[in-house]
């Protein structure tokens, strides 16, 4: 899955307005149904969903249809603009839905209100961090690339005050740390575990970062050379024998149903401002003056042990 | 959007390139691949890791830094094909490795908002409620009218703040009003070319070593 790809999946997810909390939520629903969901804790409205999915999408996406592209601070704006334009309140009844009778009013500013920042920057960042890894894991999944980057490094987080536990939760996945690192395979159970809501509270049920709310976690592939060099055991490496096969994507998202946002609110999509600026592409030439390579054997045997695996390989036997 | 054209230079070693990829059937482009997901790597791992900045601006505002060039990893793509690689980075902000730019309001927007306090560091202006634009001389500040100088976007101070020299109605600048401003090139952000060699060599590396393991 590509960026755009993540960006079509993301935008062909189907809004499903609930009055219910983040845990009702995982009890009600199966985790796919979350999944290819457009959904937000106690968020009843049909319309400002349909906007989400359309400015988390925008976002995901390198360029949007109108030839621009938004930032976090443009989906931030455009989220809030969107709550005003439907007269959203959380302490006179939120939407003013039926559904709404079932939410308990929240104070403004909170975590519970849509339209604070703060809730409007945790739903932006965790749906962009989400999607972009998503993203990522497919690519990673690919056997042509698999083969030489066959893990990921979960890496440090940027928060401003980062979560300690970390280190025991990756432990507790069944992760071990390499030079101090967290290290494990593409597709390793460890990543489903560390993103397990039935084994943490805040875990958000997904095997890519960030794996809990707040959280800003991602990650790198780690090269097969060094994976080697470290001892972290992946499909086809010297210590597991097998050549690495491609692992079972899920079945993406399938194409929405999705109302389209200028059905819903046509005031809404006219209001909101167009503040991204064009992307500008610049282009830079380097060469690069590869050194000397390092055979390991003269140059012959080399040859020769190539030659002998490609006709090992080409008769239908890769060992 | 940033490309990045990576052209290999493989005369050193073109020789034994050429002899190993005979053996193995491969052409340029399978080498080429390597090195294009190496490099792709590599920059990804500098931006998430934030070798190239010190938050200068967030530091001097006291503000939390944004970790704008580490939130650019992901969009860092590479491609190759017989010729070459190809680093694709479809955001703003990561050409300023190669360009000084002039950045300019657009869509209407008569000035661009700086931000000059801790508050308004890594938030757009839009996302404040009741600010307005001001204009006050040096001796507005000396006699507490406003606490910046200049064209500046703001709100007066509610209610007085001695320790912070705020008295009350004094107008508070959040942001500074410029009709352009010139973005310096800074080479540290991305990779140096030596990095970048590093990652290519690394690259064919990994090619030569699948094909001996």
């Amino acid at each position: 899955m590509t960026l755009t790809e993540a960006f079509l999946a993301a935008r062909g997810r189907r809004a499903l307005p609930t009055a219910l909390s983040t845990a009702a939520m995982r009890a009600r629903f199966r985790a796919d149904v979350l999944r290819r969901s457009v959904i937000s804790a106690r968020t009843a409205s049909l319309p400002y969903l349909s906007i989400m999915a359309d400015v988390i999408g925008d976002l995901l996406s390198t360029q949007v249809q109108s030839g621009r592209s938004i930032g976090s601070a443009e989906a931030h704006l455009y989220l809030k603009q969107a709550l005003e334009i439907l007269h959203y309140d959380p302490e006179q009844g939120h939407f003013g839905l039926p559904a709404d009778a079932n939410i308990p009013h929240a104070k403004k500013g909170s975590l519970q209100d849509l339209s604070s920042d703060a809730r409007l920057d945790l739903i932006i960042k965790t749906q962009k961090l989400l999607w972009q890894s998503a993203a990522q894991n497919t690519k990673a999944k690919e056997p042509e690339r698999l083969a030489y980057w066959p893990a990921w490094e979960l890496i440090r987080s940027h928060a401003r005050e980062p979560r300690q536990d970390w280190e025991s939760r990756w432990r507790t996945a069944g992760g071990e740390l390499y030079d101090g690192r967290m290290i494990a395979a593409v597709g390793s159970l460890i990543w489903t575990r560390l993103g397990d809501s039935g084994r943490w509270e805040d875990a958000l049920g997904t095997d890519t970062p960030p794996f809990a709310f707040g959280s800003t976690r991602g990650w790198i592939a780690v090269g097969r050379r060094e994976c080697i060099r470290l001892g972290v055991p992946f499909p086809g490496s010297p210590a597991t024998g097998p050549q690495p096969k491609p692992i079972p994507e899920p079945t993406p998202a399938p194409p929405s149903n999705i109302v389209p946002l200028t059905h819903d609110i046509p005031a809404a999509k006219a209001t909101l401002p167009e503040t991204a600026n064009p992307e500008v592409a610049q282009r830079v030439a380097i060469t690069l003056q590869l050194s000397p390579i390092e055979l390991g054997m003269p140059l012959n045997e080399a040859l020769e042990k190539i030659r002998r695996k490609r006709s090992a390989r080409e008769a239908g036997n890769p060992s | 959007m940033l490309f990045l054209e990576l052209t290999l230079d493989t005369r050193n070693v073109q020789e034994t390139l050429n002899a190993v990829m005979e053996a193995a059937g491969d052409d340029q482009s399978k080498v080429n691949r390597r090195v294009a997901q190496s490099i792709e790597v590599a920059t990804q791992r500098y931006l998430a890791e934030e070798r190239g900045t010190q938050h200068e601006t967030a530091t001097r505002l006291g503000a939390d830094p944004t970790h704008f060039y580490a939130g650019l990893a992901r969009f860092v793509s590479a491609s190759s094909n017989g010729d070459g690689a190809e680093l694709t980075m479809p955001r703003q902000g990561l050409s300023r490795a190669f360009f000084t730019y002039l950045l300019e309001p657009r869509h209407g927007s008569k000035l661009l908002t700086i931000p000059v306090k801790k508050e308004s560091y890594g938030r757009r202006a839009r996302t404040f409620q009741g600010l307005r634009w001001s204009k006050f001389t040096d001796e507005d500040v000396a006699e507490g009218r406003s606490d910046t100088a200049g064209l500046v976007l703001g709100k007066p101070a509610g209610r007085a703040n001695k320790k912070k020299g705020v008295r009350a109605g004094m107008f508070i600048a959040l942001y500074r009003g410029a009709k352009r401003a010139t973005i310096k090139q800074d080479r540290q952000i991305l990779p140096s070319d030596q990095e970048w060699l590093g990652a290519a060599d690394a690259g064919v590396a990994e090619y030569i070593d699948e094909l001996l393991s």
